[in-house]
């Protein structure tokens, strides 16, 4: 969606607020519209602020939903731990880090591998596909069977459905990666501070956006794959990309808060909401880069922020457990 | 390495909501060691972080159950494809995040390396960046984030006296390299089972390790029956150097024909520096062997400072802060502003070529 002028008038309203009984380490959104909220010692809100689980696994590293009922959660010891599957004991996969879904299919990356499962309530023989890129730290969906795996030795394209990767590029430890399979577009960071913006079609011959003494770890990109933005200590950089894949011009750097930036995360309506180390939530439009169009406040540092498939409601979590959800409403120009 | 900016007057509220940094106490245990290990589990103020392995051995796997430790595994890369002094391990950055980022943040991490060998019993092993204590204490503190949410409080490196005794007796080699690199920057080395030792088996142990460690305290008590309160909270890299703590002292024993493969080099200047000219020294002293310099602390009186500014720092990485700062000094310590300090703990340093250009730096009047 592009953004249009309405996004200065833009408001946002605390739906509700509640607090988890540790840290928000994850959040997510079901297509529908349903939120996850995993806390750090593993319990987890589903949907409701009333509806609470017990601890799921004492170390959780990552969750998704499955469809609207089940989700899995990802623990480095226990493996992958569904709820809504009516399954009692975890599905062992030692050193598993990532989990992600996408057309029927679940994709759990680990120490070199990645572990491709089926429908998880009738499925639990998956099919492992050797990456030879180190342990995971990233994984995404770009597209039909195509995944994308980032870890320690560089960044792995793999094919689900003939179970091969089809590109593996050496890079020095990825640490984020957003893919954007409609502009055939990802970015991804690596530890010497330096962006990769790859076409997918020709992952060879990638730019590099430098000028970072350290890693990126909060990394965004505009759902047309035209705008990257980074986020390093207080700054945000914008850097527009071209359509043939390079650099166009200078990037915009802005001093966006007064502490480190600690998540960031762009919505399908093209707004970009970034949090940092004392609470703040800004949400930012790319019409106006200079001043944040509307802002949040949590008691403690923010650990996650999601934006739901509508790119109406975001979730913020801080390190207290505190939780909220707000609507985010661009205004309407008379 | 650049100096540290003198802090903007910030609002009082502002001071308040800022997390203070969880102290970080490395220790390397030896071989299958696990009593220390046990002693820090017992305290509740300390969160583990160490190998599923080392957990199972030392059967405290239900820790993680109650949230009071962190599993790791070695994941090593180099964040310049190719260059060892830009090793870092990479677990230890999630860890540490999963450790910190908690409603009620732990007071210690406590970050246990594994030793794959003990006493250089397989030199097969030795290149292991994943047993690599130096490789740890350097990704502590050349990761923003673990900058962020943590400080590095010190390393403790266990010795078993029985064996480093009977090694010396037989004149075989003593350690692992990684095992001397450890020593030689360990702030307390702790040497079980000295108390079955002969009088001069004791001495001389700890002549061998006071060869290789010329900055640490070296404890021949057990501290299994002692407690291991003397092995954290000590704030060793973030205040001025403390060199010289039990020089070694000549002897005519057969281990003075060793030369230490490591050495420790103690720089002292008089009067205050010109802070350009030291920057460019430290960063020549830097580039000159990343992979060598192994440990780095300084106290250096420049110009522009009112107070000394403690330089700390392993391998490529350095950083500063005001000795001024209050996590830059220990609570009982005096405030003193005396010379400029410089203590450099590496492989193959010349000496002579350092004292030399450290002298050489212009002062300001």
């Amino acid at each position: 969606m592009t953004p249009s002028v309405d996004h200065l008038l833009t408001t946002a309203t605390i739906d509700w607020t509640t607090v988890l009984p540790d840290a928000v380490r994850l959040l997510d959104w079901s297509p529908q519209g349903r939120l996850l909220a995993l806390a750090a010692d593993g319990s987890a809100l589903v949907e409701h602020p009333d509806r609470v689980t017990a601890p799921m696994t004492p170390d959780p590293c990552d969750a998704v939903w499955l469809g609207e009922r089940a989700l899995a959660v990802v623990d480095p010891l226990d493996g992958l731990v569904t709820a809504g599957f009516h399954r009692v004991r975890p599905l062992p996969f030692r050193g598993a880090r990532r989990v992600e879904t996408h057309g029927g299919r679940t994709v759990v990356a680990g120490d070199g591998r990645l572990a491709v499962f089926g429908h998880l309530g009738i499925d639990d023989t998956p099919e492992v596909i050797w990456t030879g890129i180190g342990v995971s730290h990233a994984c995404a969906h770009v597209g039909g069977t195509m995944w994308v795996i980032g870890g320690t030795g560089g960044l792995a394209l793999v094919d689900v459905a003939l179970g091969c990767v089809d590109t593996r590029l050496k890079l020095p430890g990825i640490v984020a990666l957003v893919p954007r399979g409609a502009a055939g577009r990802l970015v991804a960071s690596d530890l010497a501070g330096v962006i990769h913006v790859l076409e997918l079609r020709d992952l060879d011959n990638g730019t590099e956006l430098t000028g970072y003494c350290d890693p990126v770890r909060h990394l965004s990109m505009s759902p047309d794959g035209r705008t990257v933005v980074a986020g390093a200590d207080d700054e945000l950089t914008l850097w527009t990309i071209s359509e043939d894949g390079t650099v166009a011009g200078e990037p915009t750097c802005v001093v966006a808060h007064n502490a480190t930036i600690t998540a960031l995360e762009s919505s399908e309506r093209g707004f970009l909401a970034s949090g940092d180390e004392h609470g703040v939530v800004h949400i930012w439009s790319p019409l106006l880069t200079e001043y944040p169009v509307a802002t949040l406040q949590l008691g403690t540092e923010i650990t996650a922020i999601a934006w739901d498939s509508s790119g109406d409601r975001l979730a913020c979590g801080a390190v207290s457990g505190e939780l909220l959800v707000a609507d985010i409403m661009a205004g309407a120009l008379a | 390495m650049k100096y540290p900016r003198t802090p903007p007057d910030e609002p009082e509220t502002e001071r308040i909501t800022r997390r203070p940094r969880v102290p970080v106490t490395v220790l390397a245990p030896d071989y299958q060691q696990t009593d220390l290990l046990h002693r820090f589990a017992a305290d509740g103020d300390n969160f583990v972080i160490a190998s599923d392995e080392t957990l199972a051995s030392a059967g405290l796997l239900g820790l993680i159950r109650v949230g009071r430790a962190a599993v790791i595994a070695p994941d090593v890369t180099s964040r310049t494809p190719g260059c060892e002094c830009c090793q870092v391990r990479v677990d230890l950055v999630d860890a540490i995040r999963h450790a910190v980022l908690r409603r009620s943040a732990p007071r210690r991490l406590i970050m246990v390396v594994d030793r794959a060998t003990a006493n250089g019993r397989d030199r097969a092993c030795d290149d292991d960046p994943a047993s690599d204590v130096v490789t740890c204490i350097h990704t502590i503190q050349a990761d923003s984030e673990i900058e962020r949410l943590t400080r590095l409080d010190g390393l403790a490196v266990e010795v078993d006296a029985r064996s480093a005794s009977t090694r010396l007796a037989c004149e075989l080699r003593l350690w692992s390299e990684q095992t001397e690199a450890a020593l030689a920057i360990a702030d307390r080395i702790v040497v079980t089972g000295a108390r079955q030792l002969t009088t001069s088996a004791r001495t001389a142990v700890t002549h061998e390790l006071r060869m290789v460690n010329r900055i640490g305290r070296i404890s021949l008590d057990n501290p299994t029956e002692t407690g291991v309160d003397d092995l954290v909270d000590l704030d060793a890299w973030h205040r001025a150097p403390q060199c010289g703590v039990g020089s070694p002292r000549a002897s005519s024993s057969r281990s003075e024909r060793r030369t230490p493969a490591i050495d420790t080099v103690v720089l002292t200047r008089h009067g205050l520096l010109d802070p350009d000219a030291t920057d460019a020294w430290l960063d020549r002293v830097v580039a000159a062997a990343p992979a060598r310099l192994l440990r780095f602390q300084a106290a250096l009186r420049v110009s522009t400072h009112e107070h000394r500014v403690c330089v700390r720092g392993s391998r490529s990485v350095m950083r500063s802060q005001s000795e001024r700062d209050p996590a830059a000094m220990s609570p009982l310590e005096p405030r003193t502003d005396g010379d400029s300090v410089v203590v450099l703990i590496g492989r193959e340093l010349d000496r002579h070529s350092l004292s030399e250009r450290f002298a050489s730096i212009e002062a300001t009047l």
